[in-house]
Protein backbone atom coordinates (compact mmCIF):
# COMPACT_ATOMS: atom_id res chain seq x y z
CA UNK A 1 0.00 0.00 0.00
CA UNK A 2 1.41 3.58 -0.64
CA UNK A 3 0.45 6.55 0.97
CA UNK A 4 1.19 9.94 -0.85
CA UNK A 5 2.69 12.78 1.56
CA UNK A 6 4.26 15.52 -0.03
CA UNK A 7 5.73 17.40 2.72
CA UNK A 8 8.63 19.36 3.68
CA UNK A 9 11.18 17.28 5.87
CA UNK A 10 14.86 17.68 7.81
CA UNK A 11 17.04 15.04 6.30
CA UNK A 12 20.69 14.70 7.90
CA UNK A 13 23.06 13.46 4.88
CA UNK A 14 26.79 12.93 4.03
CA UNK A 15 28.93 13.20 1.18
CA UNK A 16 30.01 9.32 0.50
CA UNK A 17 32.52 9.62 -2.66
CA UNK A 18 31.02 12.32 -4.20
CA UNK A 19 27.53 11.21 -3.49
CA UNK A 20 25.09 12.55 -1.41
CA UNK A 21 24.00 9.89 1.15
CA UNK A 22 20.79 10.60 3.30
CA UNK A 23 20.84 8.94 6.50
CA UNK A 24 18.25 9.46 8.86
CA UNK A 25 15.30 12.13 8.56
CA UNK A 26 12.69 13.96 10.62
CA UNK A 27 9.01 13.66 10.25
CA UNK A 28 5.71 13.13 12.21
CA UNK A 29 8.02 14.43 14.99
CA UNK A 30 9.84 11.11 14.93
CA UNK A 31 13.23 10.55 13.99
CA UNK A 32 13.86 7.96 11.08
CA UNK A 33 17.10 5.62 10.68
CA UNK A 34 17.85 4.59 6.87
CA UNK A 35 18.95 1.54 6.64
CA UNK A 36 19.06 1.22 3.23
CA UNK A 37 18.52 3.46 0.01
CA UNK A 38 17.09 1.51 -2.65
CA UNK A 39 17.11 2.95 -5.71
CA UNK A 40 17.91 7.00 -6.87
CA UNK A 41 17.33 8.67 -9.79
CA UNK A 42 18.28 12.31 -11.37
CA UNK A 43 15.51 14.92 -12.94
CA UNK A 44 15.14 18.35 -13.26
CA UNK A 45 12.72 20.78 -11.78
CA UNK A 46 12.80 23.98 -14.12
CA UNK A 47 15.81 24.76 -13.51
CA UNK A 48 16.97 22.83 -10.51
CA UNK A 49 18.47 19.83 -10.68
CA UNK A 50 16.32 17.38 -8.03
CA UNK A 51 17.76 13.80 -6.96
CA UNK A 52 14.60 10.86 -5.79
CA UNK A 53 15.47 8.07 -3.13
CA UNK A 54 13.88 5.53 -2.45
CA UNK A 55 15.20 4.35 1.32
CA UNK A 56 14.16 1.67 3.81
CA UNK A 57 13.39 2.69 7.70
CA UNK A 58 12.21 0.62 9.53
CA UNK A 59 9.78 -2.17 7.69
CA UNK A 60 8.33 0.61 5.23
CA UNK A 61 9.67 2.18 2.37
CA UNK A 62 10.21 5.90 1.98
CA UNK A 63 10.43 7.99 -1.22
CA UNK A 64 12.14 11.48 -0.83
CA UNK A 65 13.33 14.00 -3.07
CA UNK A 66 16.15 16.45 -2.78
CA UNK A 67 15.72 19.61 -4.96
CA UNK A 68 18.93 21.23 -5.18
CA UNK A 69 17.82 24.92 -6.13
CA UNK A 70 15.90 25.40 -3.17
CA UNK A 71 18.11 22.94 -1.08
CA UNK A 72 15.01 21.45 0.82
CA UNK A 73 13.65 17.81 1.12
CA UNK A 74 10.49 16.57 1.01
CA UNK A 75 8.87 13.36 1.99
CA UNK A 76 6.78 12.12 -1.37
CA UNK A 77 5.31 8.88 -0.44
CA UNK A 78 5.61 6.02 1.91
CA UNK A 79 5.28 2.46 0.85
CA UNK A 80 3.69 -0.29 2.81
CA UNK A 81 2.67 1.67 5.54
CA UNK A 82 1.81 -0.79 8.29
CA UNK A 83 2.75 2.36 11.27
CA UNK A 84 -0.84 3.41 10.63
CA UNK A 85 0.01 6.65 8.34
CA UNK B 1 31.16 8.40 -28.66
CA UNK B 2 31.39 6.34 -25.34
CA UNK B 3 34.72 5.25 -24.16
CA UNK B 4 34.00 1.27 -24.86
CA UNK B 5 33.44 2.11 -28.44
CA UNK B 6 36.00 4.44 -28.96
CA UNK B 7 38.28 1.92 -27.33
CA UNK B 8 37.60 -0.18 -30.26
CA UNK B 9 39.05 2.44 -32.75
CA UNK B 10 42.24 1.03 -33.46
CA UNK B 11 40.72 -1.07 -35.81
CA UNK B 12 39.05 0.74 -38.56
CA UNK B 13 34.85 0.13 -39.03
CA UNK B 14 34.47 -2.09 -41.55
CA UNK B 15 32.90 -0.10 -44.89
CA UNK B 16 29.35 -0.95 -45.34
CA UNK B 17 28.07 -0.56 -49.06
CA UNK B 18 24.16 0.70 -49.72
CA UNK B 19 23.66 -3.01 -50.84
CA UNK B 20 24.81 -4.84 -47.57
CA UNK B 21 22.96 -7.31 -45.43
CA UNK B 22 22.13 -4.85 -42.40
CA UNK B 23 21.94 -5.82 -38.99
CA UNK B 24 19.77 -4.48 -36.99
CA UNK B 25 18.95 -5.23 -32.78
CA UNK B 26 15.84 -4.38 -31.12
CA UNK B 27 16.14 -3.84 -27.42
CA UNK B 28 13.06 -3.61 -25.09
CA UNK B 29 12.85 -3.92 -21.69
CA UNK B 30 10.58 -6.59 -19.67
CA UNK B 31 7.30 -5.03 -18.11
CA UNK B 32 9.57 -1.74 -17.89
CA UNK B 33 7.51 0.55 -14.81
CA UNK B 34 6.79 -2.51 -13.23
CA UNK B 35 10.53 -3.84 -13.17
CA UNK B 36 11.83 -0.38 -12.05
CA UNK B 37 9.14 -0.13 -9.34
CA UNK B 38 10.52 -3.67 -8.32
CA UNK B 39 13.75 -3.13 -8.18
CA UNK B 40 13.48 0.26 -5.93
CA UNK B 41 10.76 -0.73 -3.77
CA UNK B 42 11.46 -4.63 -2.98
CA UNK B 43 8.21 -5.06 -1.20
CA UNK B 44 6.89 -5.36 -3.97
CA UNK B 45 8.76 -8.01 -5.64
CA UNK B 46 7.79 -11.50 -6.86
CA UNK B 47 4.24 -10.13 -6.29
CA UNK B 48 1.63 -8.59 -8.69
CA UNK B 49 2.08 -5.25 -9.40
CA UNK B 50 0.31 -2.60 -11.39
CA UNK B 51 1.74 0.88 -12.13
CA UNK B 52 -1.01 3.31 -13.08
CA UNK B 53 -1.82 6.27 -15.10
CA UNK B 54 -4.26 7.84 -13.08
CA UNK B 55 -5.08 10.87 -11.06
CA UNK B 56 -6.76 8.81 -8.02
CA UNK B 57 -5.12 5.46 -6.93
CA UNK B 58 -8.02 4.65 -4.74
CA UNK B 59 -10.61 5.56 -7.62
CA UNK B 60 -11.63 3.37 -10.68
CA UNK B 61 -10.13 5.42 -13.19
CA UNK B 62 -7.49 5.26 -15.62
CA UNK B 63 -5.73 3.31 -16.70
CA UNK B 64 -3.04 0.41 -16.39
CA UNK B 65 0.62 1.71 -17.79
CA UNK B 66 2.74 -1.83 -16.85
CA UNK B 67 1.96 -4.57 -14.92
CA UNK B 68 4.39 -6.99 -13.52
CA UNK B 69 4.77 -10.55 -14.87
CA UNK B 70 3.27 -11.77 -11.14
CA UNK B 71 0.01 -9.81 -12.40
CA UNK B 72 0.13 -10.22 -15.79
CA UNK B 73 -0.36 -14.35 -14.68
CA UNK B 74 -4.00 -13.28 -13.94
CA UNK B 75 -4.64 -11.32 -17.15
CA UNK B 76 -3.60 -8.42 -16.74
CA UNK B 77 -1.41 -6.17 -18.64
CA UNK B 78 -1.01 -2.62 -20.01
CA UNK B 79 -4.27 -0.71 -21.35
CA UNK B 80 -6.46 -2.91 -19.11
CA UNK B 81 -8.50 -0.34 -17.61
CA UNK B 82 -8.07 0.08 -13.61
CA UNK B 83 -11.79 -0.70 -13.15
CA UNK B 84 -11.00 -4.06 -14.56
CA UNK B 85 -7.75 -4.41 -12.97
CA UNK B 86 -9.27 -4.17 -9.59
CA UNK B 87 -12.43 -6.66 -10.27
CA UNK B 88 -9.33 -9.53 -11.39
CA UNK B 89 -6.97 -8.25 -8.74
CA UNK B 90 -8.58 -6.83 -5.67
CA UNK B 91 -5.46 -7.36 -3.85
CA UNK B 92 -2.36 -6.43 -5.98
CA UNK B 93 -0.65 -3.66 -5.27
CA UNK B 94 -1.56 -0.09 -6.83
CA UNK B 95 1.11 2.08 -7.63
CA UNK B 96 0.97 5.50 -9.62
CA UNK B 97 3.81 6.02 -12.54
CA UNK B 98 6.72 7.72 -11.57
CA UNK B 99 7.88 9.21 -15.07
CA UNK B 100 10.50 11.28 -13.93
CA UNK B 101 12.13 7.56 -12.73
CA UNK B 102 11.50 6.00 -15.77
CA UNK B 103 13.23 8.64 -18.12
CA UNK B 104 16.28 8.29 -15.73
CA UNK B 105 16.76 4.94 -16.34
CA UNK B 106 15.78 4.88 -19.88
CA UNK B 107 18.93 7.67 -20.04
CA UNK B 108 21.02 4.69 -18.70
CA UNK B 109 19.74 2.45 -21.04
CA UNK B 110 20.40 4.81 -23.81
CA UNK B 111 23.93 5.48 -22.45
CA UNK B 112 24.77 1.35 -22.79
CA UNK B 113 23.20 1.07 -26.00
CA UNK B 114 25.58 4.04 -27.20
CA UNK B 115 28.27 2.06 -26.57
CA UNK B 116 27.22 -0.40 -29.52
CA UNK B 117 27.07 1.45 -32.13
CA UNK B 118 26.45 5.26 -33.26
CA UNK B 119 23.57 4.53 -34.99
CA UNK B 120 20.93 4.32 -31.88
CA UNK B 121 16.94 5.26 -32.56
CA UNK B 122 15.47 5.61 -29.63
CA UNK B 123 12.14 4.18 -30.33
CA UNK B 124 9.72 4.62 -27.30
CA UNK B 125 10.45 5.39 -23.34
CA UNK B 126 11.83 1.72 -23.57
CA UNK B 127 12.52 0.70 -26.64
CA UNK B 128 15.35 1.26 -29.36
CA UNK B 129 16.75 -0.27 -32.36
CA UNK B 130 20.62 -0.42 -33.21
CA UNK B 131 22.20 -0.29 -36.62
CA UNK B 132 25.14 -2.71 -35.46
CA UNK B 133 26.05 -3.47 -39.63
CA UNK B 134 29.29 -1.32 -39.41
CA UNK B 135 29.83 -2.46 -35.53
CA UNK B 136 29.51 -5.92 -34.55
CA UNK B 137 32.63 -7.19 -35.04
CA UNK B 138 34.18 -4.81 -32.74
CA UNK B 139 32.00 -7.23 -30.59
CA UNK B 140 32.14 -10.92 -32.33
CA UNK B 141 29.10 -11.39 -33.90
CA UNK B 142 26.02 -10.21 -33.74
CA UNK B 143 24.94 -12.48 -31.03
CA UNK B 144 28.07 -11.74 -29.08
CA UNK B 145 26.85 -8.43 -29.42
CA UNK B 146 23.65 -9.08 -28.67
CA UNK B 147 24.66 -11.08 -25.39
CA UNK B 148 27.35 -8.07 -24.23
CA UNK B 149 24.58 -5.48 -24.15
CA UNK B 150 21.80 -7.50 -22.22
CA UNK B 151 24.33 -8.23 -19.77
CA UNK B 152 25.42 -4.80 -19.54
CA UNK B 153 22.15 -3.75 -18.72
CA UNK B 154 20.83 -6.75 -16.30
CA UNK B 155 24.65 -5.39 -14.21
CA UNK B 156 24.21 -1.54 -14.37
CA UNK B 157 20.34 -1.27 -14.64
CA UNK B 158 19.30 -4.21 -12.51
CA UNK B 159 16.69 -4.86 -15.21
CA UNK B 160 15.76 -6.71 -18.06
CA UNK B 161 15.40 -6.69 -21.26
CA UNK B 162 14.73 -9.02 -24.46
CA UNK B 163 16.53 -8.59 -27.41
CA UNK B 164 15.70 -9.52 -31.05
CA UNK B 165 18.17 -9.49 -33.70
CA UNK B 166 17.38 -9.06 -37.57
CA UNK B 167 18.29 -7.77 -41.12
CA UNK B 168 16.03 -5.29 -40.46
CA UNK B 169 13.84 -3.11 -37.85
CA UNK B 170 10.43 -5.17 -38.10
CA UNK B 171 12.72 -8.72 -38.05
CA UNK B 172 14.15 -7.62 -35.39
CA UNK B 173 11.10 -6.14 -33.19
CA UNK B 174 9.34 -9.46 -33.92
CA UNK B 175 12.03 -11.32 -33.29
CA UNK B 176 12.90 -9.26 -29.53
CA UNK B 177 8.71 -10.70 -29.26
CA UNK B 178 9.35 -14.01 -29.74
CA UNK B 179 11.16 -14.99 -26.28
CA UNK B 180 10.07 -12.81 -22.95
CA UNK B 181 11.20 -11.49 -20.58
CA UNK B 182 15.46 -12.34 -20.41
CA UNK B 183 15.31 -13.93 -24.20
CA UNK B 184 17.09 -13.33 -26.67
CA UNK B 185 16.21 -14.94 -30.58
CA UNK B 186 18.86 -14.16 -33.73
CA UNK B 187 17.02 -14.31 -36.96
CA UNK B 188 19.37 -15.08 -40.07
CA UNK B 189 17.19 -14.30 -43.22
CA UNK B 190 17.48 -17.66 -44.29
CA UNK B 191 15.46 -18.65 -41.01
CA UNK B 192 12.81 -16.61 -41.73
CA UNK B 193 10.49 -18.21 -43.18
CA UNK B 194 10.32 -21.03 -40.69
CA UNK B 195 9.95 -19.06 -38.19
CA UNK B 196 7.27 -16.21 -39.17
CA UNK B 197 4.95 -18.71 -41.36
CA UNK B 198 2.89 -20.14 -38.40
CA UNK B 199 2.69 -17.14 -36.31
CA UNK B 200 -0.65 -15.18 -36.43
CA UNK B 201 -0.87 -12.28 -38.52
CA UNK B 202 -1.31 -9.91 -35.45
CA UNK B 203 2.26 -10.90 -34.59
CA UNK B 204 3.39 -8.12 -37.05
CA UNK B 205 3.76 -4.61 -35.36
CA UNK B 206 0.79 -2.54 -36.07
CA UNK B 207 -1.91 -5.29 -36.85
CA UNK B 208 -4.47 -4.24 -34.33
CA UNK B 209 -8.04 -6.47 -34.11
CA UNK B 210 -9.31 -4.61 -37.16
CA UNK B 211 -6.96 -5.13 -39.42
CA UNK B 212 -6.86 -8.96 -37.82
CA UNK B 213 -10.50 -9.28 -39.13
CA UNK B 214 -10.71 -8.12 -42.02
CA UNK B 215 -7.57 -10.58 -42.52
CA UNK B 216 -9.84 -13.29 -41.32
CA UNK B 217 -12.67 -12.79 -43.47
CA UNK B 218 -10.32 -13.39 -47.25
CA UNK B 219 -9.02 -16.49 -44.80
CA UNK B 220 -5.28 -15.01 -43.94
CA UNK B 221 -4.97 -16.04 -40.43
CA UNK B 222 -1.13 -16.90 -40.08
CA UNK B 223 1.91 -15.44 -41.85
CA UNK B 224 2.89 -17.60 -44.22
CA UNK B 225 -0.75 -17.36 -45.41
CA UNK B 226 -0.48 -13.64 -46.11
CA UNK B 227 2.95 -14.62 -47.60
CA UNK B 228 0.93 -16.57 -50.14
CA UNK B 229 -1.75 -14.01 -50.94
CA UNK B 230 -1.46 -12.37 -54.18
CA UNK B 231 -0.34 -9.26 -53.72
CA UNK B 232 -2.61 -7.70 -56.00
CA UNK B 233 -5.20 -8.88 -54.05
CA UNK B 234 -3.76 -7.37 -51.08
CA UNK B 235 -3.18 -4.08 -52.98
CA UNK B 236 -6.52 -4.36 -54.33
CA UNK B 237 -7.98 -4.89 -50.62
CA UNK B 238 -5.85 -2.57 -48.35
CA UNK B 239 -4.28 -0.12 -50.72
CA UNK B 240 -0.91 1.04 -49.62
CA UNK B 241 -0.92 -0.14 -46.69
CA UNK B 242 -1.83 -3.58 -47.86
CA UNK B 243 1.09 -4.08 -50.08
CA UNK B 244 3.30 -3.23 -46.89
CA UNK B 245 1.79 -5.80 -45.16
CA UNK B 246 2.14 -8.32 -47.77
CA UNK B 247 6.06 -7.61 -47.62
CA UNK B 248 6.29 -7.54 -43.71
CA UNK B 249 5.03 -11.22 -44.40
CA UNK B 250 8.03 -11.88 -46.22
CA UNK B 251 10.22 -10.02 -43.60
CA UNK B 252 10.96 -7.06 -46.00
CA UNK B 253 11.30 -3.64 -43.94
CA UNK B 254 13.39 -0.87 -45.66
CA UNK B 255 12.64 2.01 -43.06
CA UNK B 256 16.30 3.20 -41.90
CA UNK B 257 17.33 3.33 -38.08
CA UNK B 258 17.09 6.68 -37.87
CA UNK B 259 19.92 7.84 -35.17
CA UNK B 260 19.24 10.79 -32.80
CA UNK B 261 22.64 12.65 -32.83
CA UNK B 262 24.37 14.25 -30.18
CA UNK B 263 26.37 17.00 -30.19
CA UNK B 264 26.06 18.14 -34.05
CA UNK B 265 24.27 20.93 -35.29
CA UNK B 266 20.88 21.38 -34.76
CA UNK B 267 18.78 20.46 -38.03
CA UNK B 268 15.43 20.59 -36.47
CA UNK B 269 12.98 20.72 -33.46
CA UNK B 270 10.75 17.91 -32.82
CA UNK B 271 8.65 15.95 -30.26
CA UNK B 272 6.56 12.75 -30.78
CA UNK B 273 3.88 10.62 -29.06
CA UNK B 274 3.12 7.17 -29.06
CA UNK B 275 -0.51 6.22 -28.43
CA UNK B 276 -0.25 2.57 -28.13
CA UNK B 277 -3.16 1.10 -29.42
CA UNK B 278 -3.71 4.18 -31.90
CA UNK B 279 -6.47 6.76 -31.98
CA UNK B 280 -8.46 8.05 -35.08
CA UNK B 281 -10.15 10.47 -33.27
CA UNK B 282 -8.84 13.57 -35.74
CA UNK B 283 -9.93 16.08 -33.28
CA UNK B 284 -8.00 14.51 -30.51
CA UNK B 285 -5.12 14.11 -32.86
CA UNK B 286 -4.79 17.63 -33.26
CA UNK B 287 -4.80 18.37 -29.63
CA UNK B 288 -1.96 16.03 -29.13
CA UNK B 289 -0.45 18.16 -32.05
CA UNK B 290 -0.92 21.03 -30.14
CA UNK B 291 0.77 20.05 -27.23
CA UNK B 292 3.44 18.95 -29.22
CA UNK B 293 3.64 22.44 -31.16
CA UNK B 294 4.20 23.64 -27.53
CA UNK B 295 6.88 21.12 -26.90
CA UNK B 296 8.78 21.74 -30.14
CA UNK B 297 8.86 25.67 -30.30
CA UNK B 298 9.66 25.81 -26.22
CA UNK B 299 12.93 24.12 -27.07
CA UNK B 300 13.38 25.83 -30.12
CA UNK B 301 12.89 29.70 -27.85
CA UNK B 302 15.21 28.13 -25.70
CA UNK B 303 18.14 27.03 -27.70
CA UNK B 304 17.36 30.89 -29.57
CA UNK B 305 15.95 28.84 -33.76
CA UNK B 306 13.47 30.03 -35.44
CA UNK B 307 12.21 27.96 -38.14
CA UNK B 308 10.12 27.94 -41.25
CA UNK B 309 9.43 24.65 -42.71
CA UNK B 310 6.76 22.69 -40.14
CA UNK B 311 6.64 18.17 -41.02
CA UNK B 312 3.76 16.37 -39.51
CA UNK B 313 4.91 12.37 -39.01
CA UNK B 314 2.07 10.32 -38.19
CA UNK B 315 2.68 6.55 -38.26
CA UNK B 316 -0.22 4.57 -39.39
CA UNK B 317 -0.87 0.85 -37.30
CA UNK B 318 3.37 0.99 -36.80
CA UNK B 319 3.44 -0.31 -40.24
CA UNK B 320 3.29 2.96 -42.69
CA UNK B 321 4.81 5.76 -41.43
CA UNK B 322 3.20 9.01 -43.37
CA UNK B 323 5.17 12.17 -43.44
CA UNK B 324 3.92 15.53 -44.87
CA UNK B 325 5.91 18.90 -44.82
CA UNK B 326 4.84 22.33 -45.96
CA UNK B 327 6.60 25.82 -45.71
CA UNK B 328 5.50 28.80 -43.04
CA UNK B 329 6.05 31.38 -45.27
CA UNK B 330 8.78 32.99 -43.13
CA UNK B 331 10.59 32.10 -39.68
CA UNK B 332 8.76 31.62 -36.32
CA UNK B 333 9.46 29.80 -33.26
CA UNK B 334 5.89 30.33 -31.52
CA UNK B 335 3.01 27.34 -31.18
CA UNK B 336 0.13 29.06 -32.78
CA UNK B 337 1.47 29.44 -36.52
CA UNK B 338 3.73 25.97 -36.40
CA UNK B 339 0.23 24.27 -34.77
CA UNK B 340 -2.27 25.66 -37.53
CA UNK B 341 -0.13 24.81 -40.44
CA UNK B 342 0.84 21.06 -38.38
CA UNK B 343 -2.94 21.08 -38.32
CA UNK B 344 -4.00 21.54 -41.85
CA UNK B 345 -1.22 18.95 -42.85
CA UNK B 346 -2.82 16.08 -40.73
CA UNK B 347 -6.08 16.75 -41.67
CA UNK B 348 -5.31 16.11 -44.89
CA UNK B 349 -4.49 12.89 -43.61
CA UNK B 350 -8.59 12.22 -42.88
CA UNK B 351 -8.97 9.53 -45.43
CA UNK B 352 -5.70 6.93 -44.05
CA UNK B 353 -6.81 7.76 -40.62
CA UNK B 354 -10.29 6.35 -41.18
CA UNK B 355 -8.63 3.28 -42.74
CA UNK B 356 -5.95 2.80 -39.98
CA UNK B 357 -5.54 4.56 -36.59
CA UNK B 358 -2.17 7.08 -35.65
CA UNK B 359 -0.17 4.61 -33.32
CA UNK B 360 2.43 7.52 -33.54
CA UNK B 361 1.99 11.46 -34.21
CA UNK B 362 5.07 13.86 -33.97
CA UNK B 363 5.62 17.32 -35.60
CA UNK B 364 8.97 19.00 -36.55
CA UNK B 365 9.93 22.42 -37.46
CA UNK B 366 13.09 22.66 -39.83
CA UNK B 367 14.97 24.98 -41.95
CA UNK B 368 16.45 26.88 -38.81
CA UNK B 369 18.09 30.23 -38.19
CA UNK B 370 19.54 31.40 -35.52
CA UNK B 371 16.92 34.28 -33.51
CA UNK B 372 20.67 36.21 -32.97
CA UNK B 373 21.51 35.93 -37.05
CA UNK B 374 19.26 38.73 -38.10
CA UNK B 375 15.61 37.37 -37.61
CA UNK B 376 14.99 39.23 -34.46
CA UNK B 377 12.03 40.68 -35.69
CA UNK B 378 9.61 38.28 -37.74
CA UNK B 379 6.74 39.15 -39.44
CA UNK B 380 5.03 36.73 -36.99
CA UNK B 381 6.82 38.01 -34.04
CA UNK B 382 5.11 40.96 -35.43
CA UNK B 383 1.59 39.76 -36.23
CA UNK B 384 1.82 37.56 -33.27
CA UNK B 385 2.95 40.13 -30.48
CA UNK B 386 0.41 38.77 -28.21
CA UNK B 387 1.27 35.11 -28.57
CA UNK B 388 5.13 36.12 -28.25
CA UNK B 389 4.13 38.00 -24.97
CA UNK B 390 2.20 34.61 -23.39
CA UNK B 391 5.19 32.39 -24.86
CA UNK B 392 7.31 34.55 -23.02
CA UNK B 393 5.55 34.48 -19.69
CA UNK B 394 4.64 30.30 -19.77
CA UNK B 395 8.66 30.28 -20.67
CA UNK B 396 9.58 32.23 -17.41
CA UNK B 397 7.41 30.45 -15.01
CA UNK B 398 8.54 26.75 -16.40
CA UNK B 399 12.05 27.58 -16.28
CA UNK B 400 11.35 28.54 -12.85
CA UNK B 401 9.05 25.78 -11.61
CA UNK B 402 9.40 23.63 -14.06
CA UNK B 403 7.99 22.12 -17.41
CA UNK B 404 4.43 21.49 -15.97
CA UNK B 405 3.84 24.53 -14.54
CA UNK B 406 1.81 25.68 -17.08
CA UNK B 407 -0.14 24.08 -19.45
CA UNK B 408 -3.02 24.49 -21.89
CA UNK B 409 -6.99 24.90 -20.99
CA UNK B 410 -7.42 23.26 -24.13
CA UNK B 411 -4.79 20.61 -22.86
CA UNK B 412 -5.95 19.81 -19.63
CA UNK B 413 -6.91 16.28 -18.98
CA UNK B 414 -6.27 15.34 -22.39
CA UNK B 415 -4.89 11.74 -21.27
CA UNK B 416 -8.21 10.75 -20.12
CA UNK B 417 -9.71 11.26 -23.45
CA UNK B 418 -7.44 8.76 -24.91
CA UNK B 419 -8.90 5.75 -24.55
CA UNK B 420 -5.59 3.14 -25.28
CA UNK B 421 -2.92 2.62 -23.70
CA UNK B 422 -0.63 6.20 -24.20
CA UNK B 423 3.03 5.74 -23.76
CA UNK B 424 5.36 8.93 -23.36
CA UNK B 425 7.63 8.83 -26.11
CA UNK B 426 10.95 10.49 -25.97
CA UNK B 427 12.42 12.67 -28.00
CA UNK B 428 15.66 14.48 -27.30
CA UNK B 429 17.32 13.50 -23.97
MG1 LIG C 1 8.76 -3.24 -23.12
Amino acid sequence: MAVDVHEPIEVSAVFVRGRLKPVSFMWSRRHHKISEITGVYKYSAGTSACYGYTVRSGDDLYEISLNTGEMAWRLERIHGCESGV
Amino acid sequence: MSPAFRGHLCAPPRPVSRTAVRTVIHVDMDAYFASVEQRDLPIYRKKPLLVCHTDDLSSYRGIVAAASYEAREFGVKSGTSVLEAKLKLPHAAYIAGNYEKYLHNTRLLMQICEKYTDCLEVYSIDEAFLDITATAHFFGSPRDTAVRLQAEVAKKLRLTCSVGVGPNKLVAKMASELKKPFGLTVIEPEDLPGIFAPLPVDSIPGVGRRMRRHLDAIGIRTIGQLAEAPSGLMREKFGVIGEILHKAAFGIDDSPVVPSYKGMEVKSFGQSLSLGKGSADVEYLCDVLLGLCDGATRRMRKAGYLGRTVAVYICLGRLFDLSRRTGLGCYTDLPGRVHDVAKDLLLRERASLDVYPATKVGVSVTNLAKREDGQQTTVFDVLDEKEAAVAAVVDRLKNRYGEKAVTRCSLIGIRNRYKGAPRAEIGIF
